[in-house]
Formats: structure tokens, C-alpha cells, sequence
């Protein structure tokens, strides 16, 4: 069965300044699929994720998110789209100044007119969806580095998104940990039958839950499809991420 | 066949070592030289370095040169030093784009500066004035602490330097007017001073230090821990949910703060007057009453509010345009104070102009 297209990019080109960062990069992802792009640091990975979220506009080319065009809309246009994404940041980006059920309940308290016992109810299920029923009343500071990127999962999902983003979801965190929110990530995906779209270099996590995906380096994308795909590319620069990434595995 | 010239490099080889080699190897205008390495053991990056960088010059001066018992790993190193090619990017080119000079760069930006800080304001104004008639469109708890924060807490640093700002200018004014016999006159000197100019700079210049600044860090921490881009990911406007009640709060606090200032100040000159220079009380109070107009305070309480306008949109535009981490946070909080500081003194100065000149006509019906 075909499944339905969430994200089309087409022919993006963006730059900084006068260096091309982006170039003619097309792909597309699928509903119910976890999608990640890789690349090694600085290649343009989480500016082609902002490009994605509308926070960026790219030079040339368009990107469909939902059947909608956001490189031509205005944030009033883009409005309705955003309350059907979710995004969740490198290092959690938490608001500092409110405690957890405050930061997960933020969108609910902007686009609903739920009571505030609806609200409670939910945050705390997305809380216990990740594990962080006991914390919710704490300040970001007063959490670990695992309980952070947790906590933004569970304000991702407030709103009950169709698309969720990650950038770097298992940066800064050990093994384990990384491992467990690879398992919140599947579970999320396959109880909620959600898209997922995950940028990182971490080829550990990606084997263990991806799909499909693209290599992007020297600007272009150079190796798309399945992980297995990917490492019977010809591609010399695909083939050194891999033996690279092995090789600091086995070390470890 | 000439003659080939050996070198002995030490044990300790430094650029001073290469130098006096270099020199010698001149005055004897040799051409040919064998570097000898036998007494190396170990090449830390460092020695690797000066050698290739005294091989440079050899290669400069056209001398030929040779090494000998050097390790094949340092050798590698040294070629990489001498002959590596300049590190490639990942970035590629666009079509070559003309390059602006520093002046009309310098230009550009500030037009840049100009016409996103014109947007900012216009943005504020919007959530502002209408903000209360959207559902969630207006924080008021958060608008309410951002005003205890940026009011009430300065409070007893306004008093402290309006204090003694007063203080001072009584002291001054009574060595000068003591001379005529009219100490009494201090009351209209310490009075007019404080509410129509030096209240409301105190006020502005400490509210830019402490608050504005304090607004620019917190925005520009804000941004570097992508904060912000969460807010906007989720459709939220930065302006409403951030920058208002800042903006707000700011608006309330300084002509309240200025006032404060006003009183403050004024009863520095009052206790110095009183205690110092035997002036009774009541005296001191008529006079102060009869040299300050409802004029006077409106024209301080104007000059706050363009005090408040220029705080507020400086810290928040350098807050929200940070980028580099610490280091450009600190950067920016640096411009929020200088630029806020230059612009009051600019807004003062326009002020005391226009009052100055206009100052038969405009008269405000308190």
C-alpha cells in the first residue's frame, strides 16, 4: 500500500552569506515512517531542520509539509500547520523560568480553550508517556540531561502532532539513555502513528530506528534509502562515515 | 660541485635557533645546507613547526636543503606543515558577489538595525494595544512580576545615587550661593535640576545598567539555548509571550522610578540644607513648592518615557539578535548599555532643546 507523502522538499538551495550551505536537495518522507538525516558536524543538517519548521527561507526550491506549501506562506499561514508539529531541540530548549508541566502545557494554554484541569490531565499523560510523572512540578535546571530532552519529547506531543522533529536527540547522553529514548521515540511513532523526521550524526541510534534515510556532505545529498542501502553506496565520503563511526564503536 | 654546508639541529631547536642558523647561512652565502637531526629524540608539534618554518625561509632564500636522520612520522608532519594546500571547505562559492567596503557595510548594517528595531517597535505596539483583546494575547502575571523586577527591586539603588546626588548638588550649589547670601536658593537649584534633568538621567542610566542589560542577557541566553526558535516552532509570537511584558514593565517602571528619584533627591538637598546650613525646614519646603511647576515633573516624565522607549527596544533587539554563545551574549549586553546610554544622553539633549526654545509656549495643563 502507498503510503501518503508528509514532507516533499524539491530543489532547495540556501545559503549564508555568500557560501552555498544547501544545494538542490530533494527528498521526501512518508506517513508512519521514522526519517532521519545524517551528516557529519556542520554539513547543513540542522539548517535544512529549520528550513523544515518555516524557521528559515530557502534561496530557491520549495518544501510541502501536509499538502502545504510553507516556503511562500506568512506566519499567520503558517499558523495552523505549526500546532500540528512538534519539535524538539538539541538541548531540550526548556524555558527556564517554568517548571515542567508549565513548559509541556505552554501550547495548550496558547491554542486551546481547554480548562485547566483538561490541561492538567493531559500534561500529566504526556509526562507518563516519557517517563517523568514525579518531575513535573521541577525547574529544567533541576533536571539531567535525559530528563530534559524527555521533557521537550512530552511538549512536543501536547498538542498531539503529526510530524514530530528531533535535532541531535542523543547528543550529550550515554549510552543507555540514548538507547531508551530510541525506544520512547518507536513507541511514540507506533502507538500514535506519527511521522518522525530525526537529524543527527549518531549512526548507533539511526540503525536502531529508521526507516529510511538521506547522507547529506558538501552541501548535496549523497547516499538516500534504507541504512543497509546507504552502506553499499559507492560513495567514498558514505563509506568513511560508516567505517569511521564502526571503528569509534568498537572502541567504545 | 658546491659544497654541501651541515647544520646541527639541538636537542632544544626553537625559531631563536633557526634565526642564528638563518644568519649565519647568509653572511656565509651558503647554498647548500644538510639539516642534521641526530640529536633529536623527540619532535613535539612545536619543534616540527620551527623547523618547517626555517625551512620556509630556506625555500625563500632559494637555498637547497636536505634531512637527514629525521623519524618518517615527524618527516610527515613537517611536509604537511610545509606543503599542505589551504583547508577545504565543504562550502561552496556562489557567483562572486561584490565586495562592500567597511563604511558601506557599516551603513547597510545600521539600516538593517534601523529598520528591524522600526519592526520591532511596530510588533510591540500591536500586542500592546490590542494584545488584551485576544484570548492570551496579553501575560499578565508575567507583566506584573517583570514590573517588581525592573521597579521595585531598583528601588534602593535609585535611592542610594539620587540620595547623594542630591547631597552633592547642595553641597556645590551652597559654596557658590553662600557668597551672596543666598543660601536659600539652593532649594530652587537642587529642585529644578533634580526633576527636570538629573532625576530622569539617574533614573534612565540605571535602569540601562541594571534592567537593560539584564533584559539583553536574558533574551540572548534565550536564543543561544534555542529557546526562542521553540516559541516560534510552535507558532508562538516571541514578541507577545517575551518582549511585551518586558517592554511593558519597563514602560511602567522608569517614570515611577524617575518620581522616586525626584523625591529622593530633592530631600538629599533638603537634609544638607537643613542640618548643615541651619535653613528651617518649612522654608526650605515653600521655596522647593515655588520653583517647581507641574510643568517641571511632566517635562521629567516625558523624557522617562523616551528613556523607557529607548531602553527597552535597544536591550531587546540586542537580545534577540545575539549569536556566539557566552561570548556574544556578553557582546551584546555590552552594546545594550552603550547604545542605550548614548541614545538617552541624544534624547535628553533634543529634549532640553526643544523645551528650551519652546519653553515660553509649552505649557502642560496639570
Amino acid at each position: 500500500m502507498n503510503k501518503k507523502t508528509v514532507i516533499e522538499v524539491k530543489n532547495l538551495i540556501t545559503s549564508y552569506d555568500d557560501n552555498v550551505v544547501l544545494d538542490n536537495i530533494s527528498f521526501s518522507t512518508h506517513e508512519e515512517e521514522i526519517f532521519a538525516v545524517l551528516g557529519g558536524s556542520g554539513c547543513g543538517k540542522t539548517t535544512l531542520l529549520k528550513h523544515l519548521l518555516g524557521l528559515l527561507r530557502p534561496d530557491a526550491g520549495s518544501i510541502s509539509i501536509l499538502d502545504f506549501d510553507i516556503t511562500k506562506a506568512n506566519d499567520d499561514e503558517m499558523q495552523p500547520l505549526r500546532e500540528q508539529i512538534g519539535m524538539v531541540f538539541q538541548g531540550g530548549a526548556l524555558f527556564n523560568s517554568m517548571t515542567l508541566a508549565e513548559n509541556v502545557s505552554l501550547p495548550l494554554e496558547e491554542y486551546t480553550d481547554y480548562s485547566t484541569r483538561v490541561i492538567r490531565d493531559i500534561v500529566d499523560w504526556k509526562l507518563h508517556l516519557v517517563g517523568l510523572d514525579h518531575a513535573r512540578d521541577y525547574l529544567p535546571a533541576e533536571l539531567s540531561g535525559g530528563m530534559k530532552k524527555r521533557a521537550a519529547i512530552a511538549r512536543a506531543m501536547v498538542m498531539d502532532p503529526k510530524l514530530l522533529f528531533f535535532d541531535e536527540h542523543t547528543t550529550g547522553l550515554d549510552p543507555i539513555m540514548a538507547a531508551e529514548l530510541d525506544r520512547i521515540i518507536v513507541r511514540l511513532r507506533d502507538e500514535l502513528n506519527i511521522t518522525v523526521v530525526v537529524v543527527t550524526h549518531d549512526l548507533t541510534s539511526i540503525r536502531r530506528i529508521s526507516d529510511r534515510a538521506i547522507m547529506i556532505a558538501d552541501a548535496k545529498i549523497i547516499a538516500s534509502g534504507t541504512i543497509k542501502e546507504m552502506e553499499q553506496s559507492g560513495d567514498s565520503r558514505v563509506i568513511n562515515f560508516f567505517m569511521q563511526h564502526d571503528k569509534e564503536e568498537q572502541l567504545i | 660541485m658546491v659544497q654541501q654546508h651541515i647544520i646541527h639541529i639541538s636537542p632544544e631547536f626553537s625559531l631563536l635557533e633557526g634565526e642564528s642558523h638563518f644568519k649565519r647561512i647568509r653572511s656565509e652565502k651558503i647554498s647548500n645546507v644538510l639539516i642534521d637531526c641526530s640529536a633529536v629524540s623527540i619532535w613535539p608539534s612545536s619543534a616540527c613547526a620551527f623547523l618547517a618554518d626555517f625551512i620556509k625561509r630556506l625555500n625563500h632564500r632559494n637555498i637547497k636543503w636536505s634531512l637527514n636522520s629525521i623519524p618518517e612520522d615527524t618527516l610527515k608532519t613537517i611536509n604537511f606543515m610545509l606543503y599542505r594546500k589551504p583547508a577545504a571547505t565543504h562550502l561552496i562559492k556562489k557567483d562572486e558577489i561584490p565586495v562592500v567596503d567597511d563604511t558601506l557595510s557599516w551603513v547597510v548594517t545600521s539600516w538593517h538595525n534601523i529598520v528591524s528595531t522600526v519592526k520591532l517597535l511596530e510588533d510591540i505596539t500591536f500586542w500592546t494595544l490590542l494584545g488584551p483583546f485576544f484570548k492570551h494575547g496579553f501575560r499578565y502575571s508575567r507583566t506584573l512580576f517583570e514590573i517588581s523586577e525592573r521597579g521595585m527591586r531598583s528601588l534602593g539603588i535609585v535611592a542610594l545615587v539620587a540620595g547623594i546626588m542630591g547631597l552633592i548638588l547642595a553641597i556645590q550649589a551652597a559654596a557658590q550661593l553662600q557668597n551672596f547670601g543666598a543660601t536659600i536658593y539652593i532649594a530652587n537649584l537642587v529642585g529644578m535640576a533634580i526633576v527636570r534633568e538629573l532625576g530622569p538621567l539617574l533614573a534612565a542610566l540605571l535602569t540601562a545598567g541594571r534592567s537593560g542589560s539584564a533584559i539583553t542577557a536574558e533574551l540572548g541566553s534565550m536564543v543561544a539555548s534555542e529557546e526562542m526558535d521553540a516559541l516560534r516552532a510552535m507558532g508562538v509570537s516571541v514578541t507577545k509571550y517575551i518582549v511585551v511584558p518586558k517592554f511593558v514593565a519597563l514602560f511602567v517602571a522608569l517614570p515611577c522610578l524617575t518620581i522616586f528619584a525626584d523625591v529622593i533627591g530633592i530631600t538629599g538637598g533638603y537634609l544638607f540644607s537643613t542640618i548643615q546650613l541651619g535653613i528651617p525646614s518649612s522654608h526650605y519646603i515653600d521655596q522647593t513648592i515655588q520653583a517647581i511647576s507641574a510643568n517641571d515633573v511632566m517635562i521629567g516624565l516625558i523624557k522617562s518615557i523616551a528613556d523607557a522607549i529607548i531602553i527597552a527596544s535597544i536591550a531587546v533587539h540586542q537580545g534577540l539578535n545575539t549569536s556566539g554563545g557566552a561570548e556574544g551574549i556578553g557582546r551584546s549586553t555590552t552594546k545594550s548599555v552603550v547604545h542605550s546610554i548614548i541614545f538617552i544622553a541624544i534624547a535628553h539633549l533634543f529634549f532640553t532643546i526643544l523645551f528650551y526654545f519652546t519653553g515660553h509656549t509649552l505649557k502642560f495643563n496639570v
